[in-house]
């Protein structure tokens, strides 16, 4: 199953916007972990402007917008 | 004493003294320093009758024990006092280079009282300080001004100036340091225009500070420093700004558009965010004193129709409250806007927020034409904004100047209509730059509960909410859900505390966010020399905030002030946080109940305030109210 992957804001310094082959039972919360990146960016993820939770389980096509909660003053 | 000098400069303009002072040492370790205790001063020495634009009003400028270190982050200075805009206690913070220079010159802040003759600045160089005639730099923006001073004393005198909307009284004025950092909330560049001050230019001779434990406080430093540089968010912010992640706060629901009537435009994330600015208009990066993150941008805008020389660049509260707030994209416009209203002298969130308020008044016909001198307002049009409503704001040109010049509160009470409905302000100030429904819901708690009004620097709850921080040696080791009220009532308690000290001890949010709990009280202890434990830090900042209440509680308001604005508190039209609804009054009262404040009064019972020493405090409010 394929889904691609929309780094957003700071983000886009981290990973590159792609696809990615992943197994039908993937969970949002398991995909953002395997992408090795650091705890301290927060994570959350988007799909057709709503957030997923950590649980939720990918279909095929999805595109999800990576976000991190960071906010500047 | 040690970290603070114990010493402040009382001047009165109308009378022309100048006189130094020292403070009992238990005045700093009651109230911290900065803006703790510069509402200590005001408890005993402010009026609380007179009109904040009164010869008898007090401006406070007060630094904190950090003052002068080499830690990032550690050299901000307070402005306090009655808000002109708001009627309420105010402060506002300041980065830039004042604080350490008044500190070097031996000096943690100066009380100023009274009205000059004629337009003035005060001129402090180690002992020698005159109040000087300065009629050459009224009605002169700030830009020219910090030029002009600069060249006549040198690079190294540091300034602290407002503008024509200062001198002008426009109540949401800034105090600009160096032509780049503002005090820029609460109003208190027309408080200085009020005395006829246009400046306080500041130079000290030597860097000598005397601290409680130098050895420690080395070892001490020598670890914060490089934990608050290669801090992730320090890194992400050095390289492009406050505003590095907008989009992010787009998507998310944390960034208002036009008047907080959506929380989502996607194509607006895409243009301002702060990587655009990087790439598309900065030429430099700055920092205020001794900091690591340099967060600060310059920018020039080479060409079109917003164009603007190399100078200093908007942050993320400017680049939203001049671009989404008002219906527009254009990072160009908010570069150029952002720009006039430091040379003007004007806050850029009060003055978002009210341009907004007016657009939407305007768009459903509650003002006209008539109303506006002939100017169309409509959203994004930022030719409009920038060739007319900003000067006329600081101006107070015509009746629609002097209508947005009072701010949207009164603007809105003045043109009736239930306008009021749609203004987005707590206690008369106008909301920062993040929108609680899809931000956090505990900022709409913190919002409605600081004592200066709506303001996301008064606790740390956004970076609480958000997952940036946590303290478990005072009971935050939780993970919060940003979209929901669950836990925000109990992390405020910690947040008020943490904010007070925050802005007692004039750091910033930023630096300070990577700094524990433990370090913390070690850099009370080995600087100032307070002999904390967390307990009595946490303590100190529970105080501040009663001490702040209290003070609003003499200036009339109460508990029914602790409120959120019907627009926030609708549900969300659109974006991730459609239909959601803060259950603000339940996070109200259950923060009101764990923080012992009397339902109606909105202060602390007299037992709370015995237990934190304010004995005397709580004998005032028994006599006088």
């Amino acid at each position: 199953m394929k889904v691609y992957l929309v780094p957003v804001g700071i983000m886009k310094k981290y990973m590159k916007e792609r696809g990615l082959d992943i197994e039908a039972d993937l969970t949002a919360g398991t995909l953002i972990k395997r992408l090795n990146l650091s705890d301290k960016l927060k994570i959350i993820c988007f799909l057709n402007g709503k957030r997923i939770d950590p649980d939720y389980r990918f279909t095929e096509g999805d595109i999800v917008k990576i976000v991190s909660t960071f906010a500047g003053g | 004493m040690n970290g603070n000098t114990g010493k402040i400069i009382n001047v009165d303009l109308g009378k022309g003294s100048i006189e130094t002072e020292l403070l009992p040492e238990e005045y700093y370790t009651k109230y911290i320093g900065g803006s703790g205790l510069a509402a200590k001063l005001f408890w005993e020495r402010g009026s609380f009758s007179a009109d904040p634009l009164s010869p008898e009003a007090m401006l406070i400028f007060m630094n904190g024990p950090f003052a002068g270190l080499k830690i990032s982050g550690a050299s901000r200075n307070s402005v306090a006092g009655r808000s002109p805009l708001t009627g309420n206690w105010g402060d506002s913070s300041c980065g830039g280079y004042f604080a350490p220079e008044l500190r070097y010159a031996g000096y943690d802040g100066i009380i100023i009282k009274g009205k000059a003759e004629k337009p003035s600045m005060l001129l402090i160089e180690d002992e020698k300080i005159n109040i000087l005639p300065a009629p050459e730099h009224w009605g002169k923006g700030t830009e020219e001004v910090n030029r002009a001073i600069k060249e006549k004393y040198g690079k190294n005198y540091r300034t602290l100036i407002i503008g024509p909307a200062g001198e002008n009284l426009v109540k949401y004025s800034i105090i600009l340091n160096e032509g780049h950092h503002a005090f820029g909330r609460a109003g208190f560049g027309a408080v200085m225009g009020s005395k006829n001050l246009k400046a306080i230019v500041v130079k000290a001779s030597g860097k000598i500070m005397k601290l409680a434990d130098p050895e420690k406080y080395e070892e001490l430093r020598a670890e914060l420093n490089p934990k608050i540089k290669d801090a992730l968010a320090s890194d992400v912010m050095r390289e492009n700004g406050t505003a590095a992640n907008l989009e992010g706060g787009v998507v998310s629901g944390d960034v208002p558009i036009r008047n907080y009537t959506s929380n989502y435009w996607e194509e607006m994330g895409q243009e301002l965010n702060g990587g655009v600015l990087t790439e598309k208009y900065l030429t430099k990066r700055r920092a205020c004193a001794y900091c690591s993150i340099a967060c600060k941008r310059v920018v020039e805008v080479k060409e079109g129709p917003f164009a603007i020389p190399e100078g200093p660049g908007p942050e993320y509260e400017t680049i939203a409250a001049l671009g989404s707030l008002i219906g527009s994209m254009d990072l160009a416009a908010a570069c150029k806007a952002g720009r006039i209203c430091n040379d003007l002298g004007i806050d850029t969130i009060s003055a978002g927020g009210t341009i907004a308020w007016a657009m939407e008044a305007f768009e459903r016909g509650d003002i006209t034409e008539k109303d506006t001198g002939g100017i169309k307002l409509l959203w994004g049009d930022m030719e409009t904004v920038i060739d007319k409503i900003l000067p006329g704001i600081a101006a107070r040109k015509g009746e629609f100047g002097m209508l947005l010049a009072e701010g949207s509160l009164s603007a809105a009470v003045k043109t009736g209509k239930d306008t009021i409905s749609y203004t987005v302000q707590c206690k008369g100030l106008e909301v920062p730059m993040h929108d609680p429904r899809g931000g956090g819901h505990g900022l709409a708690l913190a919002y409605a509960v600081s004592p200066r009004g709506a303001c996301h620097v008064a606790s740390p709850m956004l970076f609480l909410e958000m997952g940036a921080c946590f303290y478990p040696e005072i009971g935050f080791e939780y993970e919060l859900e940003p979209k929901t009220d669950e836990n925000k009532a109990e992390t405020a308690v910690i947040a008020v505390a943490l904010g007070a000290i925050e802005n007692s001890a004039c750091f910033c949010q930023f630096a300070d966010r990577e700094i524990a709990i433990p370090e913390w009280v070690g850099l009370f202890n080995t600087v100032a020399g307070y002999n904390w434990n967390a307990q009595d830090m946490m303590n100190a900042g529970t105080r501040v905030f009663y001490l702040k209440r209290l003070i609003n509680y003499l200036f009339g308001r109460t508990a029914k002030d602790d409120a959120m604005t019907p627009r926030m508190l609708e549900p969300a039209r659109d974006g991730d946080p459609e239909g959601v609804v803060i259950n603000f009054e339940g996070m109200k009262n259950k923060f009101y109940e764990l923080m012992d404040m009397d339902p109606l009064k909105g202060i602390p019972s007299l037992k709370k305030l015995e237990e934190y020493g304010m004995g005397v405090e709580a004998k005032r409010v028994r006599r006088e109210t």
